[in-house]
């Protein structure tokens, strides 16, 4: 897991919401590919495709150690009365600080507490965190409800 | 720590060690072999030690019952036992109690260790059941002409590894691929070093020659020409720099490297090639001398 890199998709996307492009493309990877699905998966972005640097692919394309570094997903970027979705993406835990949390402290987060240095969730916004253990990336009130713990990666407006 | 009963954990007094009561096992014991252990072939082992790992001697419960806790041979009635001094009838109900708890131990520890081998049996049997079914199945045509989910690539690996045949590729394209670029820069310094020594023929090498090439220098009219002479005869990069269009043009014409004999030729010359030409034209030339001869001689 790459903090570094997850900051760069942040700043990137960021980038291209603000000049108003319909597409984003990030690298291809497990972390980045699960954050996707879950923007995906709470309405912030309108699609998730496999591609390259060269755009999506138009024919599946199997990922291979050949072509790892060029592979890309290419994820639909959403706007509303021309203005983007998203607003802000930003890094909680830092690349030299990380920040886990316990299943009481998320819980306390979810419920609108601020813990540690970590502020509470405004209306709206969702913060992806990584399970304890795995590999699993999930969105806070899901960890919540299933008594997860796990590290905070970053929080969507 | 404390002092006192905290000693012990607060605990009045000390518990006695805790006595491993079942000291033979009920079953073999089995013991997976390793290369590193044990002493190889020709090399001699301990006195008084054993070259194969020694295992404990396998009681079954009834013996262990038998050695242990076996019944006394003569069973004393209530009655008897009331008659008795009340040591010894303490005595005789503590035999007793040792001799059931005992035999309870054992077949605990045997119920124990059964059940275990039935589990672990049940556990193998599921996996290769569960084994069987997998080299059994065979995707749907509707898994293969779907695209996978989202889930689905979640679950499975992001990249597919290379196969074997792929490495060994792989691994044949970079040796090819180092192996060339080896081979061109090992040609570019010997045509450099090659350059080099055909230059140095023109070099001046001693007191002489430098005095000679300075006179030479200063008597001639056009200076520029003459200081341009000079430093192509004195530096080796000078010399090499200093190479003209024409120069390499007729060299290149020629098949020569900076005026003396190029690396083909030199190749040529290394591995016997002009030698065999050489010996061929000889031969060639002797022959045509002798037929010339015999058709003189028939006329």
């Amino acid at each position: 897991m790459s903090l570094q890199n997850l900051g760069y998709v942040c700043s990137h996307l960021q980038n291209c919401l603000n000049v108003s492009l319909p597409m984003a493309a990030i690298p291809f990877n497990r972390l980045h590919l699960q954050l996707a699905v879950g923007l995906y998966k709470n309405g912030f972005i309108n699609s998730v495709t496999r591609g390259s640097i060269a755009g999506p692919d138009a024919t599946p394309v199997e990922v291979t150690p050949d072509n790892i570094s060029t592979r890309k997903l290419w994820l639909g970027l959403k706007y509303k009365n021309s203005k983007p979705v998203m607003s802000k993406l930003k890094l909680v835990s830092k690349p030299n600080r990380r920040i886990s949390f316990n299943k009481v402290e998320l819980s306390d987060l979810a419920h609108g507490k601020k813990v540690r240095i970590v502020e509470p969730l405004l209306p709206g916004e969702i913060l992806f965190l990584k399970v304890e253990g795995s590999n699993e990336v999930v969105e806070l009130h899901e960890a919540v409800k299933k008594g997860l713990a796990g590290t905070l990666l970053c929080r969507v407006k | 720590m404390g002092k006192g009963a905290l000693k012990f954990g607060g605990k009045s007094g000390v518990l006695p060690v805790p006595r491993q009561i079942i000291r033979k096992p009920f079953r073999p014991v089995t013991v997976k072999p390793s290369a590193n252990q044990g002493y190889a072939e020709g090399i001699q082992h301990p006195k008084g030690s054993s070259r194969d790992m020694r295992f404990p001697k396998v009681i079954p419960v009834s013996e262990q019952i038998n050695l242990t806790a076996r019944d006394p041979a003569k069973k004393y009635t209530e009655e008897e036992i009331s008659k008795m001094p009340l040591q010894q009838q303490w005595k005789v109900k503590n035999s007793e109690l040792r001799r059931t708890f005992l035999k309870e131990t054992y077949y605990k520890d045997l119920a124990a260790i059964e059940l275990n081998e039935l589990t672990e049996s049940k556990r193998i049997a599921k996996e290769e059941a569960k084994n069987k079914l997998e080299r059994q199945h065979e995707e749907s045509n509707t898994t293969k002409l779907t695209m996978p989910s989202l889930d689905d690539m979640l679950k499975e690996k992001i990249m597919r590894e290379r196969t074997e045949e792929e490495k060994e590729l792989l691994h044949q394209a970079r040796e090819l691929n180092r192996i060339h670029w080896e081979k061109t820069t090992k040609t570019q310094s010997a045509l450099r070093l090659l350059e080099l020594y055909n230059a140095s023929s023109e070099f001046a090498v001693t007191e002489e020659e430098v005095n000679q090439l300075v006179d030479d220098a200063f008597t001639e009219k056009d200076s520029y020409a003459s200081s341009y002479k000079i430093m192509r005869s004195l530096t080796a990069t000078a010399a090499a720099h200093a190479k003209g269009v024409e120069d390499v043009l007729k060299d290149a014409v020629v098949g020569k490297l900076g005026g003396g004999p190029s690396l083909n030729a030199l190749k040529d010359a290394v591995s016997g090639v002009d030698d065999e030409i050489v010996r061929e034209a000889q031969e060639n030339y002797h022959k045509s001398l002798l037929e010339k001869v015999d058709s003189e001689e028939q006329k």
